[in-house]
């Protein structure tokens, strides 16, 4: 970028470095953000050093918060026969948002994957056998993706937490809401006819 | 390259691609969009940028799924490197394969050596039907260990770098099969006792193991996935065969380093 005064070079350059952004758009919100007053700027830059400071990972289910135990673990009147384990804290929130859900969580923080080398020591799966120990557990939902490395995640778990005894549930896959049964491709339906239940 | 009547006798290119493909890798672009690395029937590896695809409501559903086998149509994007996947129709989804996470990490590992070893669009029609036939008898559940050596070695001689089994790599002296042998990776091949010595980069080489390797060149691998190999012929297999890949990828494979973590973990339980 030879054209660039060095210090509008470098935001360019670091503002490329996040997912998703190409150069034209690094170059325009660089430029947008040349624009904006100072102390605009000043509240978006402390804003993220605010949120690097502050943000930690919950001591209990992985999940990120600001205190050691995140909200949703210090909520006493959550069911706590119930675990739903997902792979990131935004899956955590997808789920939070169907309001159907009421018992606690654990974050795995990752999925595992061989392709990617990311194996089970990668993933938080002895953390949560801890948690099982106690016995309050009475039923553990493994909601990973839908795709290889949430259904491999899965079947480990499966495999790892079936001697504990505890009663372990995956959540239902196939058709999506508002889609149309003849688009559907032969796996999503197959899935879901096994997945059927009592009308 | 589809061709376009336009009248009047004139034909246009339409950089429209339709090839049998089957899914060997891929990672997510963007908020929903994903890139899916195939490996075609017609073009060798092919990486394609898929639409949407993450939605949960994507018209390529489940089809994208790692192994998948298909009908690929594809825009050509030229000079880009990156197509875009126009429509993958599931020929079959080989789902079986990821049902099983010890199978899940054979059959990742036989499309990431496919990866590893080919360069993009590079047509090798035998590469594709080899590994076809080898994620179907993973699928039907034969014995993933002769299969995925019976697989390499056929690889290699598909790619131009099948090691010198028969004489030795350095002196050239057909190989007797009652000679103690080793197997040298930096040469690529087979060594004689006389050049042995003084050699560090060598592996010994029973004659059983040796026999299966030149035996794989040749029959079925059907046929190989049948062969009951004793334990520690397995051990030299895997050392030989992934000494010489190692050499000539300078690099491990992902998918070894989970199957040696998961292998771990499962005994240490």
């Amino acid at each position: 970028m030879p054209h660039y005064a060095p210090s509008l070079s470098r935001l360019i350059e670091e503002l490329q470095r996040l997912p998703g952004i190409g150069p034209k758009t690094a170059q325009r919100l660089a430029f947008y953000l040349l624009k904006v007053p100072r102390e605009e700027a000043s509240v978006l830059a402390y804003t993220i050093l605010e949120m690097k400071d502050r943000i930690r990972v919950c001591s209990i289910c992985f999940n990120i918060g600001e205190e050691d135990k995140c909200k949703i673990c210090r909520d006493g009147t959550r069911d706590e026969t119930l675990l739903c384990v997902v792979e990131e804290p935004n899956d955590l929130l997808a789920i939070e948002r169907t309001r159907e859900y009421k018992g606690y969580y654990h974050v795995l923080q990752g999925s595992l994957s061989p392709l990617e080398g990311r194996g089970p020591e990668d993933i938080r799966a002895r953390e949560l056998i801890n948690r099982l120990k106690d016995g309050q557990v009475r039923e553990v939902i493994i909601a990973t993706n839908p795709n290889v490395e949430g259904e491999a995640t899965a079947f480990y778990l499966g495999k790892l937490l079936k001697p504990i005894g505890v009663r372990i549930t995956r959540i239902a896959m196939g058709l999506p809401m508002g889609g149309d049964l003849e688009y559907a491709d032969e796996v999503t339906l197959s899935r879901a006819l096994e997945g059927r239940r009592e009308f | 390259m589809v061709w376009l009547d336009i009248g009047q006798g004139t034909k246009i290119a339409m950089p429209l691609h339709t090839t049998e493909a089957i899914v060997i890798g891929g990672h997510d672009l963007g908020e929903v969009d994903r890139i899916v690395v195939f490996y075609t029937e017609k073009l060798g590896k092919v990486r394609a940028v898929a639409s949407g695809a993450r939605r949960v409501r994507s018209k390529f559903g489940a089809a994208l799924l790692l192994f998948t086998y298909g009908r690929l149509v594809f825009f050509e994007r030229v000079g880009k490197g990156l197509h875009r996947v126009n429509e993958f129709a599931i020929l079959r989804p080989f789902e079986k394969l990821r049902t099983d996470l010890e199978v899940l990490a054979h059959a990742s590992y036989l499309v990431e050596l496919l990866a590893a070893s080919t360069s993009d669009e590079e047509r090798n029609e035998e590469l594709f039907h080899l590994l076809l036939q080898a994620l179907g008898l993973l699928e039907k559940g034969h014995d993933s260990f002769p299969i995925a050596r019976a697989y390499e070695i056929r690889l290699l001689r598909s790619i131009g770098y099948l090691p010198e089994l028969q004489s030795c790599v350095i002196c050239r002296v057909p190989l007797e099969p009652a000679t103690p042998l080793a197997f040298s990776p930096g040469e690529g091949g087979l060594v004689c006792p006389d050049c042995q010595s003084g050699r560090k980069d060598i592996y010994l080489v029973s004659t059983t193991a040796l026999g299966f390797l030149r035996m794989a060149l040749k029959l079925s691998l059907d046929r190989m996935g049948r062969i009951n190999l004793p334990g520690t012929s397995r051990e030299e297999l895997v050392e030989v065969l992934q000494a010489y890949i190692r050499h000539l990828l300078h690099r491990d494979l992902r998918t070894l380093d989970f199957l040696r973590a998961y292998a771990t973990l499962w005994k240490a339980r």
